[in-house]
């Protein structure tokens, strides 16, 4: 299983200036659909024109789309304590002091309409990347998307960020209140950007292992308790590349030799559990077709299991 | 002041420990109380594993900042995570100028006992006690003295007739109206004496006659011993009032245990639950405690302390980068305060969250008595840290020296001071 499987594509509607806009996300592409000439909006805000909150939107998730942050305060699943959404009426709650909150007022879909407010002045570095060029920062390349649409490339070889800009505090959070399924596709971004670093060895990889090892801990954790209430302590191996995934009882723990790549092949499509089994890999064959390992409530021998789609 | 550097041990250094990952131990409990719906406490675990070198404080803070905003997402903040350590923010501290006065005025409304006269670059300021006139009780009767104003007025004038006007600063706590007289501004380096109340006051030229030893704790004594100086650290804490953090201890405890550096059935365990015990206020069995907790225990309940004051104007050099002026101390039947500067070296690293070291102050007298030191009034600001420590117990009135020691994780001063003090009233 690979890309995008199990993420259905979803749009944010959005309170733009004074337009209903609708940042569109598909295919592991985000889209302000309604800016098709996004360069020049930037460069208009950059020159002190109200900032467009759809291209804030598309810049912060920019900024954090291999950060691994994000994993930490992300939700690990159901199982977890939700996220607190601040505000009353909708599931984007904008913060109240970042630059990014000054812009972004999202209408939920089917809610209220809200009036667009500006909460400080400009929305300096939100959308401007460093130096002051406007999406000169991470993913440059916005280009049409189907002939319209500013867009930010996801998949393929990604010219990634590292964190968060001075003054960007509260920046992930906020995306991460954003409604419509985005916070699930911006974690999905995420880790399909750090499992291509580690399959390409980047030298960024050693260093980041503890945190990559821990936002597979947490939601492989989330995922045991709600399959078969595991209550024996659990010890998670971070499996390399071409290792082979397994789980075992021991000395009444429960030994777990995962790739990172797990999450993206399995937690993230949802298939972790399937049938009342744990999903330890998955990979399409082809043809509508995913081949699982799985194995039962007893930890016993692993058997495949098939899913097809007709 | 006499200032001897004992150890020039290399300052302490993060390492790494073979066979334990203490940063992905510290993600891992993180994610376990995430998922529990647990605040997430890893402060005094992270505190903890930098103390004995198993994490770097970077790392630590990382981990400890990324955690927190994960618990503030879903209102699971730690609640006691700004029950840190004490550590002054970096400031220059200059040396003090400590004048003894031991001058008792009268006034209408009652006395002012000057005790001594503070003076630095940044502040001057009067240490006072003001004790108001008795009055009778009978209502019919005319009064006898004047009722004490709430904020008494003073006025300085220096040696060139400049007139200061102050304001007073009251001691927490204190029976005795004990406080502080703050000039306005600073007093010119050259003020040879001021005129309070008519009294003419000559401040001091030096420091009085102490000695300063500086000591760089051994880092490659083993994670045992490092832990045990940590847990240490955590008790003395303890006694500053704002840091009634009862997790602290045991939470280092557990951490040290889970390292595998300290066998949670160790006499050294155990003692240390103890000593947390009586710093709760719970009486313990003497025999469980070590021998230092059991002087702390013997001397809780005296009340013997002598009635006074002495000035000690004394300045440490930099122990992990942190520098101390004690100025003085006043003695009272029931306990002993210290009235102190300190500040970090400006431009030192501070890693926030849990790079700090604790900072404590403990003394032993010279008849063995030990004494733990809490913050119970102090500022921490663009000028460093200012307040009193105030110790648990009084100073047994037959000791003839106390030394008084500034200490962290990485290193102490110990301040040696000879006290001449008599009684006043």
């Amino acid at each position: 299983v690979t890309g995008w499987d199990g993420l259905a594509p979803t749009e944010l509607p959005i309170r733009c200036g004074q337009q209903d806009h609708r940042v569109v996300w598909a295919g592991g592409e985000l889209i302000a659909a309604d800016h098709p000439d996004a360069d020049r909006e930037r460069a208009l805000t950059a020159l002190g024109a109200d900032p467009f909150p759809c291209l804030d939107l598309l810049d912060a998730w920019n900024r954090h789309a291999d950060d691994l942050d994000v994993l930490v305060l992300a939700n690990r699943g159901a199982a977890e304590v939700p996220l607190r959404l601040d505000g009353s009426d909708s599931a984007w709650a904008a913060g109240s002091s970042a630059a990014y909150s000054s812009s972004l007022v999202v209408r939920p879909r089917g809610g209220r309409r809200r009036a667009p407010r500006r909460l400080m002045g400009g929305s300096s570095g939100a959308s401007v990347g460093p130096g002051g060029q406007g999406g000169g920062f991470g993913w440059t390349s916005y280009s049409p998307l189907s002939g319209s649409g500013a867009r930010a490339f996801v998949g393929g070889p990604p010219r990634m960020v590292f964190g968060p800009e001075p003054g960007q505090d509260g920046e992930i959070e906020r995306l991460l209140r954003a409604g419509s399924g985005l916070p699930e596709r911006l974690v999905a971004t995420v880790i399909a950007a750090w499992v291509e670093l580690i399959d390409t060895f980047d030298v960024r990889v050693p260093d980041a292992e503890t945190e990559l090892r821990a936002a597979l801990y947490g939601r492989l954790m989330a995922v045991l308790q709600g399959w078969a209430n595991v209550s024996a302590p659990v010890d998670l191996t971070l499996a390399g590349p071409g290792q082979v995934s397994a789980v075992s009882r021991a000395d009444g723990r429960i030994q777990v030799a995962l790739p990172f790549s797990w999450l993206r092949d399995v937690w993230v499509p949802g298939l972790a559990t399937v049938f009342g089994r744990l999903c330890l890999s998955a990979e399409s064959t082809g043809d509508d077709q995913w081949r699982l390992q799985t194995v039962g409530p007893d930890l016993g021998p692993a058997r495949t299991m098939t899913i097809t789609l007709d | 002041v006499l200032v001897v550097h004992a150890s020039s041990v290399p300052v302490w250094e993060a390492g790494h420990v073979t066979g334990y990952d203490a940063e992905w131990q510290l993600c891992r409990r993180a994610e376990d109380d995430l998922l529990a719906g647990r605040p997430v406490m890893l402060h005094e675990r992270a505190r903890a594993l930098v103390a004995v070198g198993l994490l770097t404080p970077e790392r630590a803070a990382a981990v400890v900042g990324r955690y927190r905003r994960a618990g503030q997402l879903r209102g699971l903040e730690d609640p006691r995570e700004h029950h840190r350590g004490y550590r002054p923010f970096a400031a220059t501290l200059s040396p003090p100028r400590v004048t003894e006065c031991g001058q008792t005025i009268e006034l209408p409304w009652g006395t002012v006992t000057l005790h001594y006269v503070i003076s630095t670059r940044e502040q001057t300021a009067i240490t006072v006690r003001l004790t108001p006139a008795s009055r009778p009780r009978d209502p019919h009767r005319p009064q006898a003295a004047s009722p004490m104003p709430s904020e008494p007025n003073l006025t300085v004038t220096d040696d060139r007739g400049v007139r200061h006007a102050t304001e007073y600063s009251p001691s927490p706590g204190d029976d005795h109206w004990s406080g502080r007289y703050v000039l306005a501004a600073p007093l010119p380096a050259h003020t040879k004496w001021i005129t309070v109340f008519d009294q003419r006051i000559e401040l001091a030229a030096e420091a009085d006659d102490v000695s300063v030893l500086i000591e760089k704790f051994d880092p490659d004594v083993g994670p045992a011993e490092l832990a045990e100086r940590h847990l240490n650290r955590c008790l003395e804490a303890l006694s500053t009032p704002s840091y009634r953090y009862q997790e602290a201890v045991p939470l280092a405890v557990d951490t040290f245990v889970d390292a595998g550096i300290l066998d949670g059935n160790s006499e050294v365990v155990k003692q240390v639950a103890a000593a947390a015990q009586l710093l709760h206020g719970e009486s313990v069995a003497p025999g469980e405690l070590s021998p230092r907790w059991q002087s702390v225990q013997a001397r809780r309940a005296a009340r013997d302390g002598r009635l006074a004051a002495q000035a000690i104007g004394a300045i440490t050099p930099y122990f992990d980068d942190l520098r101390v002026a004690l100025l003085a101390v006043r003695s009272s039947p029931s306990d002993l305060e210290l009235d102190f500067a300190a500040a970090a070296q400006p431009g030192s690293e501070s890693i926030p969250l849990v790079g700090d070291s604790m900072f404590t102050i403990t003394a032993t007298d010279d008849r063995g008595n030990e004494y733990i030191g809490g913050f119970t009034e102090f500022n921490n600001g663009a000028e460093g840290m200012r307040g009193l420590a105030t110790f648990n117990a009084p100073v047994d009135p037959h000791a003839a020296r106390l030394d008084i020691r500034l200490a962290t994780d990485r290193a102490q001063a110990t301040v040696r001071v000879p006290l001449r003090w008599e009684d006043s009233s």
